[in-house]
């Protein structure tokens, strides 16, 4: 058989870097992993070139909207908040009493300045004034009621002298150079709003300025304009504290205030970069927000602050003054707004990686599901290969892998079949080998017995012959014929007992070959007729026969048959001994799986330690007996050629012996001779 | 060979016209003063091994020689050697091998058992009493062997 494979060693020879299994694992594991951190990338940041935007940009535009809202709330309740005051200075300024006593304070004053510089006593007189009580009076109500205003000034509109304030220190000194009161005084009935530090304190405050007419002069355009109300507003205590109160923004969340020129009006939530606190109107901001805001423009920037911080900013302008606006900035920290989106991309990351370990462990099972059968058959294939006919694959699905298994199974099933077949075959025909082989064995080992046996036999009473001619001659020549009759004697029965031996040799020799046509015949007659034959012995030596009824049929040559029970009765008279009652009992013994036949005697018994022995060619145990050694030879072949048994048994010398024997039921041919 | 001393040879032979031929040899050559004959195996051992019929020393004195045949009735005759040549007090009694086989196996069992000498019978009748002569004087005139056997 040709067992070479074919030539696809290309393929099959080449040695796997991994199995199937952990090829399709890690396969499956990596296509999971991709899949699962597509869709935790797409969560986080949108799927490209579509309206989905991720967690990151809704988280961002999200803050940005807050912002925005939160710009634009404050931006709108600082408006309101400077509108009221707004107000307040307007209906004050406007208000004919106030500016009747307004007028009355300047002219006292003008009236005393013409007597002098005006000095302390001055001041102090003044303050009994009526109208200056009036005002005193008036602009406290108004300071308890608002609870907003750290005081209240009036200046001349001329010189910028202070000549009313709720704060007493402060007559007499002049404004002029100030800018709400320059600002406040040129535009009539503009308000200005200024945020100025008292260089005393170091505090920064925010005035409200605003002319107050001269009532009388209403109709002419000269001095129409008496003096300058002053409304100071402590920033810190309102306007920081409503900006910086952040809803929503956060820790970091943080609101700065500057004016055109970038100078912060409010103090700053943090300190600078260096360490340091930037002073109010002196600190100069230059973070990109704050000067966008400044400059008049609203919006919104991911960008550094004053710190350098990225930050979330909404900028916008506060328009104080028709001619004034400020910059306000509403920012967040970056990172802080990202904090929760970076703990849910955690989150989603934790998750992710926690979906990954069941990805690969369901990539795990799923590619043991698939490659497992698969395996399996390979497994079943090597030790197929390796020369067991006994594996089989487990069928353990109806797909594609199933029935391959299926058909791979009756595969090993046909070759198992073929093989036992071919297996039988062989033995079948060794063991007809053998049998012939033992036949021929045998034949060839019988056929060199019976060459020595023959050549031992015959030489013997040749020397006999030879010998006691011998002394004939020399007894004749020496006239003594003292032992003449009886060599004579000698040398008769040698040649008689050659003769014998030569025709039962002729005889044993026939055995296998001269058979008749095998047929049914009556146990009982073959004894019977073997009784007629030697009826001569028989009575010679005065034995009884008997011969049991119920013998069954057999089945062969009845000549050959007979040659046996003639044989066996012959051989049971020959050592009868000197038994005083011979008898030879014919039958079958019962009780047995097949018919035992017997020839019983009541002569001179075998020793156990000879019943091998008997049946061998010339082989006699008495030497005085007359036979051949040849006889229970013959039986026992003729037995053996029919397929069956012969044994001897005796209950030992003197007590007679048994010759059993089996011959074939009537449907068994006898073995062929070979 | 001392003087005075029977000279005893066993002869084992199942054949009674071959045992009687031996006799006359030996008889008229005078090689022996005394031949005893068994005619089977079992009776040879009996005698050397002085039991059965042979248990008194004075029925089965010690031979000087053995003849002995191969094919005996009983026990064979290469058994017998067998036993004679495993004994101590027996395996220095030559033994001759004396028999109608010439088959090769005979001849190489024989050697193996330790026979001291093989002789096929002669079917010539001057050679076979030759032979019996030649073997006496050869085996207990020639021949010698320790005083004690």
């Amino acid at each position: 058989m040709n067992r070479n494979p074919p030539d696809n060693s290309g393929l099959t020879n080449r040695p796997a870097f991994f199995g199937l299994r952990t090829r399709m694992a890690l396969s499956f594991g990596a296509l999971f992993t991709g899949m699962l951190t597509l869709v935790v990338l797409a969560t986080i940041f949108g799927i490209p070139f579509t309206t989905d935007s991720g967690l990151y940009d809704e988280e961002r535009s999200e803050v940005l909207k807050n912002l925005s809202l939160v710009a634009d709330l404050k931006k709108d309740r600082f408006h309101l908040w400077l509108q009221e005051r707004k107000n307040d200075i307007s209906a004050l300024a406007q208000n004919s009493n106030i500016q009747e006593q307004v007028k009355h304070v300047r002219e006292v004053i003008r009236d005393e300045m013409k007597q002098g510089e005006p000095n302390g006593v001055l001041w102090t007189d003044l303050r009994q004034d009526r109208s200056y009580r009036k005002l005193d009076h008036l602009f406290r109500m108004i300071q308890s009621t608002y609870k907003m205003y750290d005081k209240i000034r009036v200046a001349d509109a001329a010189t910028g002298l202070v000549f009313f304030s709720t704060d007493e220190k402060d007559l007499g000194n002049s404004v002029s150079d100030k800018r709400f009161f320059i600002h406040a005084r040129y535009s009539v009935r503009g308000v200005s709003v200024e945020i100025a530090k008292d260089p005393l304190s170091d505090r920064p405050f925010l005035t409200i300025s605003r002319v107050i007419v001269n009532p009388s002069l209403r109709n002419s355009t000269e001095h129409l304009v008496s003096a300058v109300l002053i409304m100071y507003v402590d920033p810190d205590r309102f306007m920081k504290s409503m900006l910086h109160t952040g809803a929503g923004l956060g820790k970091s969340g943080d609101v700065v205030l500057a004016n055109e020129d970038g100078r912060i009006l409010l103090d700053l939530k943090f300190p600078l970069a260096d360490g340091t606190r930037g002073k109010v109107l002196e600190h100069k901001i230059e973070a990109e927000p704050a000067m966008l805001a400044a400059r008049g423009r609203e919006g919104m920037v991911i960008s550094r602050d004053y710190r350098g911080v990225t930050v979330l900013a909404a900028y916008r302008h506060i328009r104080v003054t028709p001619d004034q606006g400020w910059g306000m900035v509403v920012k967040v920290d970056k990172a802080e707004v990202f904090a929760p989106l970076e703990s849910r991309i955690l989150n989603a990351l934790v998750i992710g990686a926690i979906g990954l370990i069941g990805a690969i462990g369901l990539a795990i099972l799923l590619s043991a599901r698939i490659s497992g059968p698969i395996r399996s058959l390979s497994r079943t294939a090597e030790r197929v290969e390796a020369g067991n006919l006994d594996v089989r694959s487990a069928v353990t699905s109806s797909d594609e892998v199933g029935s391959l298994a299926a058909s791979f199974n009756s595969m090993i099933e046909r070759i198992e079949h073929s093989h036992k077949d071919l297996e039988t075959q062989v033995a079948d025909r060794t063991a007809r080998l053998t049998a012939l082989n033992q036949a021929l064995e045998d034949q060839n080992s019988e056929l060199e017995r019976f060459t020595y046996t023959v050549s031992h036999d015959l030489k013997s009473p040749l020397i006999t012959i030879k010998g006691f001619l011998g002394y004939l001659k020399e007894d004749a020549a020496s006239g003594n014929t003292e032992r003449l009759d009886a060599d004579v004697d000698r040398i008769s029965d040698a040649v008689a007992k050659m003769a014998r031996l030569l025709d039962e040799l002729l005889e044993l020799s026939r055995i296998g070959r001269l058979t008749n046509p095998p047929e049914e015949v009556l146990f009982e007659k073959l004894a019977r007729d073997a009784a007629d034959t030697l009826a001569g012995q028989i009575s010679e030596h005065n034995v009884r026969v008997e011969i049991n009824d119920d013998l069954p049929l057999v089945y062969g040559d009845y000549v050959r048959l007979s040659e046996v029970i003639e044989n066996l009765v012959d051989n049971a008279i020959k050592f009868m001994g000197d038994q005083p009652d011979p008898c030879i009992q014919i039958g079958v013994r019962p009780d047995d799986e097949e018919p035992v036949f017997y020839v019983r005697d009541n002569g001179m018994g075998i020793d156990p330690q000879y019943y091998g022995k008997i049946f061998g060619l010339f082989d006699k145990l008495d030497q005085e007996s007359d036979g051949t050694g040849i006889g229970l030879a013959i039986v026992k072949r003729i037995v053996e050629t029919y397929g069956g048994r012969i044994w001897v048994e005796s209950e030992g010398a003197g007590q007679g012996s048994v010759f059993y024997f089996t011959l074939p039921e009537k449907n068994e041919s006898p073995g062929k001779e070979t | 060979m001392v003087k005075g001393e029977p000279l005893v040879i066993l002869l084992v032979e199942d054949n009674p016209d071959h045992a009687e031929l031996i006799k006359r040899s030996f008889q008229d050559h005078r090689v022996a003063n005394a031949i005893y004959a068994v005619t089977d195996g079992q009776a040879a051992l009996d005698y050397l091994f002085r039991q059965g019929d042979y248990a008194d020393p004075a029925t089965s004195p010690r031979p000087h020689l053995i003849l002995l045949d191969l094919r005996l009735p009983k026990v064979d005759g290469m058994e017998v050697l067998k036993q004679i040549k495993g004994r101590n007090d027996l395996h220095r009694i030559p033994v001759v091998v004396l028999t109608t086989s010439e088959a090769e196996g005979d001849m190489s069992n024989a050697y193996d058992n330790h026979t001291n000498s093989y002789l096929v019978k002669p079917v010539d009748f001057d050679k076979f009493t030759q032979l019996m002569a030649d073997l006496g004087f050869y085996w207990l005139g020639w021949n010698s062997s320790p005083y004690s056997q």
